[in-house]
């Protein structure tokens, strides 16, 4: 594992974005998601049960996903499945817009 | 579901104060997640589960809302527990006071520091009921310059119930390699109720020969005996 730690004000605005970018590709549930972030991140972003659901609840709330109860198709206990809707693609696509504004304007001042 | 993961989520819950609907909410979330971390780790799942008040804390934050500190009382919540000097001196906080609980990792903390409070306290002055400093007071101390405690352990000089020192030790049982001075002191140098050493003087008979050392290195102490 690389020895970094990110500053929490600084995760907390990535996660979200992260989520819905995730959950755009394939709908997963909650742990499923915790453990795709940490892999895509270097092992570095470890989203804890803490900070994850109530992300969750909160898109839920907006309409942005959906959830719906799943049984595993080999074996296992039903797992809460989250996917974007209509209405959440839209509001992603104006996320990552505003993202790549962020982006650019950090790598100009940091250059 | 095992009975101690649910008595996790309880106390994870417990911590937090909302509604009941929040409540159930983040009950399913707990649930869902421990019962896949037990898919996938068995019986070692329960050691992948964070301490429960920092879950707490986390959903707290998360969710706007205040955490309960209800279960203790008021004055122990305003107590003195834990301060951690933002100022270092060799990279070493100036000071460190912990009660031994650390609320970020829900685990056992060791005083470490310039000046160094709690249950254990490693420092250059330590306090705590295990103290290991240059100048150490506690239960159990041990010094370097100067150890003081129930139990005193001190390379040059050490103070207490017992004491031991490399130069000088005062307590019931007393031992060292150069003065001794207690109930029961051995040493070089040996001044009490029982006396075992080189030179030594015995408080209760008022006879030994250390009179003589010191009449010879330091005069000034003579007027004492």
């Amino acid at each position: 594992m690389i020895d970094i730690e990110i500053r929490k004000e600084l995760k907390s605005g990535v996660i979200e974005l992260a989520i819905l970018t995730l959950l755009q590709k394939k709908e997963m549930y909650g742990y499923e998601l915790s453990q795709r972030i940490f892999e895509l991140s270097s092992r570095i972003i470890e989203v804890k049960e803490g900070t994850l659901y109530p992300i969750l609840y909160r898109l839920e709330e907006k309409g942005v996903i959906i959830s719906q109860w799943q049984s595993p198709q080999v074996r296992g206990n039903p797992r809460k499945y989250y996917r974007v809707t209509e209405e959440g693609k839209q509001y992603l696509v104006e996320y990552q817009k505003e993202w790549k504004v962020v982006v650019e304007f950090m790598g100009k001042i940091m250059e | 579901m095992e009975r101690k993961y649910e008595e996790y989520i309880d106390q994870v819950l417990s911590k937090i104060s909302t509604d009941k609907d929040t409540k159930d909410r983040i009950r399913q979330s707990l649930t869902e997640h421990i019962e896949v971390l037990i898919e996938k780790h068995g019986s070692l799942a329960y050691n992948k589960l964070d301490p429960y008040e920092k879950v707490a804390r986390e959903f707290c934050e998360n969710l706007d809302l205040k955490g309960k500190q209800g279960s203790y009382p008021w004055w122990y919540r305003n107590s003195f527990r834990r301060r951690v000097s933002e100022k270092k001196v060799f990279n070493i906080p100036l000071y460190h006071i912990t009660d031994g609980y650390n609320p970020e990792t829900g685990k056992f903390e060791v005083a470490r520091g310039i000046f160094a409070i709690g249950p254990v306290a490693i420092g250059f002055f330590s306090w705590g009921g295990l103290a290991l400093g240059l100048f150490s007071f506690g239960g159990f101390s041990v010094g370097i310059l100067l150890a003081l405690g129930g139990v005193a352990l001190g390379l040059i000089s050490a103070l207490g119930g017992m004491a031991l020192a490399g130069l000088l030790a005062v307590g019931g049982l007393a031992v060292s390699c150069g003065l001794s001075i207690g109930g029961l002191a051995v040493g070089h140098i040996a001044i009490g109720g029982e006396v075992f050493g080189e030179y030594i003087y015995n408080t209760n008979t008022g006879e030994g020969n250390a009179v003589e050392w010191f009449r010879e290195y330091l005069p000034f102490f003579v007027r004492f005996f």
